[in-house]
């Protein structure tokens, strides 16, 4: 059997190095936005809406959890199934977060959400049953990490001071945005994998892609560790 | 139930320990050589540096650079007492480094006065006549403000006594610049 690694490997390190450029965007709200929220009293539903979706269109290290997610899932009605688990967990801890004005330093979480695109890799390949012979839940795991990114999110939104005029009103409108967010990029994702899938490459190179997503996880939790212990 | 579809690729357990470690090692190699530096000023290897990377982060001393400005001697400040006759038109400017700061002040005794503060530059390539206007006011009695130099050369003001009356400008100015004075 020949090995392909080139092409794949080659697209991988693009996709990593890309990552590294991107990566002060991660789950950041810029700085315009920032100064919108801080400033913005009273009820702005659209604008909240527009700012949740647009955090998670860009939240690569969300949207890296979905590839790894959504990657050997190939009935819709599956992937319907985990991204409401994901989703309810998330929405759970960001109104709680918020309402409870429960803060968690957001580098823990972030090396969290790290860890969970390299939890999903590893479970693509079968990594827990064959090193341990058991492999964790994946409906249970895919609800608790999104109860983890919840809480970052919740932890981001209170930094920036929102006005409590609104605030649950405005809340909701930034979680609806989440969600037409997720919705959005998972529609893209889901587009490009499957197209993949038609064709033969797809199983061959699932091994490699795994390993990438795997790889892209690990810095990015060895990236959140640093920044707590050093920011 | 038979699942003709997988739910994972199914690697022996020696190339599932491959990957992870590949995975983990590529991992360490791009914080360490790309990331670190640029995010954190870490950089264990000196490849941050040789990359141009280190000094992104605005963490790590690279803050001072960002918000100061550090100088060798005391900065200049001026007052100056400009008569101006009716009609007149003179302009005063201070000539500033780029990124350097201006602390001005000035009022006017009679006028009202038509200004318009602007720069030109004295290094590099611009083209002929270049100037740059920052502020225009038909009519002034006095305007207090800083200002940063955008680019290297002479910052001021024009102005023009609008009224049938002399009028006296007090022209207050603190900063690194090298020369403040009448532009003939």
């Amino acid at each position: 059997m020949r090995k392909r690694f080139d092409t794949t490997a080659v697209a991988a390190l693009g996709m990593l190095s890309a990552w590294a450029s991107f990566s002060v965007l991660a789950h950041n709200v810029d700085k315009a936005d920032q100064a919108f929220l801080a400033s913005a009293t009273g009820i702005q539903i659209i604008p909240f809406i527009y700012l949740g979706a647009k955090h998670m269109v860009t939240g690569y290290d969300h949207l890296l959890f979905l590839v790894g997610v959504i990657f050997f899932l190939y009935r819709l009605k599956e992937v319907a199934l985990y991204v409401t688990l994901f989703a309810v967990g998330h929405s759970l801890t960001l109104l709680t977060g918020v309402l409870a004005r429960i803060e968690v330093d957001p580098y823990l979480i972030d090396a969290i959400i790290g860890l969970s695109v390299v939890y999903k890799a590893f479970d693509n390949l079968n990594g827990f049953r064959t090193l341990f012979g058991w492999q964790p839940e994946p409906r249970i795991a895919v609800l608790v990490f999104g109860l983890f990114h919840g809480f970052g999110l919740a932890t981001k939104l209170q930094e920036l001071q929102l006005s409590q005029e609104g605030l649950v009103p405005n809340m909701l409108a930034f979680n609806v945005g989440v969600e037409i967010g997720q919705f959005l990029a998972l529609g893209a994702i889901l587009l490009i994998i499957n197209y993949w899938r038609s064709t033969t490459s797809f199983l061959r190179h699932a091994y490699i892609t795994n390993v990438a997503l795997m790889a892209a996880g690990f810095a990015l939790t060895g990236e959140q560790l640093t920044g707590y212990f050093v920011g | 139930m038979l699942n003709m579809t997988p739910q994972s690729v199914v690697p022996p357990k020696r190339q599932l320990l491959l990957g992870t470690t590949i995975a983990f090692v590529v991992a360490a190699f791009v914080l360490v050589l790309f990331v670190l530096p640029a995010e954190f000023g870490i950089d264990p290897t000196g490849a941050g540096r040789l990359l141009g990377l280190t000094g992104m982060s605005g963490d790590s001393g690279e803050i001072a650079a960002q918000v100061m400005n550090e100088h060798e001697r005391k900065y200049r400040s001026a007052r100056i007492l400009i008569d101006v006759k009716p009609g007149e038109e003179l302009e005063y400017k201070a000539t500033l480094a780029a990124g350097e700061p201006l602390l001005y002040s000035w009022t006017v005794a009679g006028g009202p006065v038509y200004f318009e503060f602007h720069g030109e530059p004295t290094e590099g390539e611009w083209p002929t006549d270049y100037y740059r206007s920052y502020q225009i006011k038909e009519k002034s009695t006095g305007e207090h403000g800083s200002f940063i130099a955008p680019f290297t050369g002479r910052h001021g003001w024009y102005w023009k006594n609008l009224s049938a009356e002399p009028a006296t400008i007090t022209l207050e100015a603190a900063g690194y610049y090298t020369r403040l004075g009448r532009i003939e």
